[in-house]
């Protein structure tokens, strides 16, 4: 597991004319979950994505393991990123042992049979997400919960030290999205990893991120403890409309309400 | 490959024993098929052919079987093997059940490529083709090949560019097969009309050594690439995630299944149909894992090209009728009960229940 943080310098993006991220700085570190937040469109998944290499940036750099990304091949990044999509294929009758397997993949390579490493990597994440009695559904037979479940134990298989979490909890119900979310948590925390989550619900980002990082105008406009970020000021001009933070009396966490 | 054998895998397991029963029937009904035509010959005499008992009264039914029948079966296995192997590979790739081997126009090049040699004519043969052979092979190519090139041009490929300009392309070759038919006398059109249905008729020991390498060559390289097909299967962004280079495995799937298609559109001409339903039953049977799914489809393609060719021969005895026409017929009533019958998988995501 690494231990190094992630550095994101300067990066500078865009589709087409219209720049996304600009001059975007952020430096993660190990053992910290990280919330980012952002209004629709505001770029979110671009920088998820662009961390995995999935987009090439215009310019600026990703430093994981002190290495430049660019300078990885395809198989070293994939065991030291997974991505979570925010959406997936489902319609396939791939097994949920079979999809948590490919999760090896980085590290078995495309044409090795499996090893028995591998086999035992795979049963402790389908474990620890409460998957082990469902392996040999198929996917197009799980609920939506479940199917997040499956996607959080191919990301454990992988052993990536870095997760990047695309709405997590989209759909799923207030039950589910706490456990997804506690479990994220206990494993990013037990493994030291460094885990970005992009989620929508402001009293679930205080709840569980360690820090915020609020994406607004192409650029991280701040960074820091949920009490630091989830101000008044800083959510207007984050999502544009006018809220009042008063602390949770249950938590003493910050909790939103828009006037 | 291995399978998990720490992990009951109770289905799976069962999925090998149906390969290796498919595999059995197979070879049951090649022999069948054998004594199968024109000239009917008993089981009897097969199994002493196979057995190579020569004996004065079956010289001529031997001659047969060995020059005549064994060839042509030998096609009909390979060709509805290859076709359907490289269905499940663009079947994979468009993410997209209705694709077939054709679908980005290797049959439309082929037959451009064989309306050619039919007009220009010709009677020279390179490395056991004759010209048709070899142009149709020419042709699927390089119109693959075309279709790659505009399809990957801008910025790395997508599976939908592809696909339409496969679309695109097929459309424009087969006007210009269209034009070439129009414009010559009837009988180089009923030359290229008989290719375009398809017939194993011209299946013989000169050209066969060449298609066998070829096809066996694509399929081949498709199985390998199992595991990266399943990742892909899951979506863009969560096979990149596990480490697949889209634009590699775009290309060799397109590589390796055309291939297999070149290879069996140059011998056989258009045969509809089983590269589209093999896979689909195929994946009703052993699930959507490609270690599985490929020989499987392999083996439903072998078998109903096998069957198709065996009427063809006989339905119309002593004529034959064209096998495109009866895999089609055959195939089509077959495919809409499939279609009708079909758990609701591709329609739209959610619960089937467990």
């Amino acid at each position: 597991m690494s231990t190094k943080p992630l550095r994101i310098d300067k990066l500078s993006f865009r589709y087409t004319d219209v720049p996304v991220l600009k001059d975007l700085s952020l430096t993660l570190e190990p053992g910290e979950i990280v919330v980012l937040l952002g209004a629709n469109g505001a770029g979110k998944t671009t920088l998820l994505r662009t961390i995995a290499r999935q987009l090439h940036p215009e310019s600026g750099a990703i430093w994981i393991d002190e290495t430049d990304i660019r300078d990885f091949t395809r198989r070293a990044l994939a065991q030291r990123v997974s991505l979570m999509p925010q959406f997936e294929q489902r319609e396939t009758s791939l097994t949920v042992q079979e999809v948590v397997m490919l999760g090896r993949a980085p590290h078995a390579g495309w044409y090795q049979p499996w090893t028995k490493l591998d086999e035992v990597r795979v049963r402790e994440s389908l474990e620890a997400t409460g998957m082990w009695s469902l392996r040999d559904r198929t996917l197009d037979t799980l609920s939506g919960g479940e199917w997040r479940r499956m996607i959080l134990a191919r990301s454990l298989a992988q052993e990536a030290s870095i997760l990047l979490l695309d709405e997590p909890t989209a759909g799923l119900d207030l039950r589910f999205q706490f456990e997804s979310l506690r479990k994220i948590q206990s494993v990013v925390r037990e493994r030291q990893l460094i885990a970005i989550l992009s989620i929508h619900d402001l009293q679930q980002s205080a709840m569980f991120g360690d820090k915020i990082a609020l994406l607004s105008s192409q650029q991280i406009i701040a960074f820091g403890s949920p009490a630091q970020v989830l101000t008044a000021p800083l959510l207007e001009q984050a999502f544009g409309i006018r809220v009042q933070v008063f602390a949770n009396p249950i938590n003493g966490l910050p909790t939103i309400v828009p006037v | 490959m291995k399978t998990t054998t720490a992990f009951p895998q109770a289905s799976r397991s069962r999925s090998g024993w149906l390969i290796a029963i498919s595999l059995l029937l197979l070879l049951a009904m090649a022999l069948i098929s054998l004594g199968v035509g024109p000239v009917s010959i008993p089981l009897e005499t097969v199994w002493q052919w196979v057995l190579q008992r020569e004996s004065q009264e079956s010289l001529s039914e031997f001659t047969i079987l060995s020059s005549l029948r064994l060839p042509r079966v030998v096609a009909s296995l390979w060709i509805g093997a290859a076709l359907a192997t490289a269905g499940v590979g663009f079947q994979c790739l468009f993410r997209n059940p209705l694709a077939d081997p054709y679908v980005i126009g290797a049959s439309s090049g082929a037959a451009l490529g064989v309306a050619t040699s039919v007009v220009v004519g010709g009677t020279w043969s390179v490395a056991g083709f004759n010209p048709t052979s070899m142009f149709a092979m020419m042709g699927a190519i390089a119109t693959v090949g075309l279709v790659f090139v505009i399809g990957s041009s801008r910025r790395g490929t997508s599976s939908l560019t592809l696909l339409l300009a496969g679309v695109a392309v097929s459309s424009l070759a087969n006007a210009l097969v269209s034009l070439l038919m129009f414009v010559h006398d009837g009988q180089k059109t009923m030359v290229i009309l008989n290719w375009l249905l398809g017939s194993l008729a011209s299946s013989n020991w000169q050209t066969l050594p060449a298609v066998l390498v070829l096809s066996t060559a694509g399929m081949f390289w498709l199985w390998m690439m199992a595991r990266q097909l399943d990742a892909y299967s899951l979506g863009d962004i969560a096979s990149q995630s596990l480490g697949l280079d889209l634009f590699r495995l775009r290309l060799s799937v397109v590589l390796a299944a055309s291939l297999a298609t070149a290879a069996a559109v140059s011998t056989a001409g258009v045969i509809g149909f089983v590269g589209l339903i093999a896979p689909q039953i195929a994946r009703l049977l052993v699930g959507t894992r490609h270690t599985l799914l490929i020989p499987m489809s392999a083996l439903l393609g072998a078998s109903i090209t096998l069957i198709a060719d065996a009427a063809a021969r006989t339905v119309v005895a002593p004529a034959e009728l064209p096998v495109g026409i009866l895999t089609a017929m055959l195939g089509c009533p077959f495919f809409l009960g499939l279609l009708l019958r079909r758990p609701r998988t591709y329609s739209r995501p959610g619960r089937r229940g467990g």
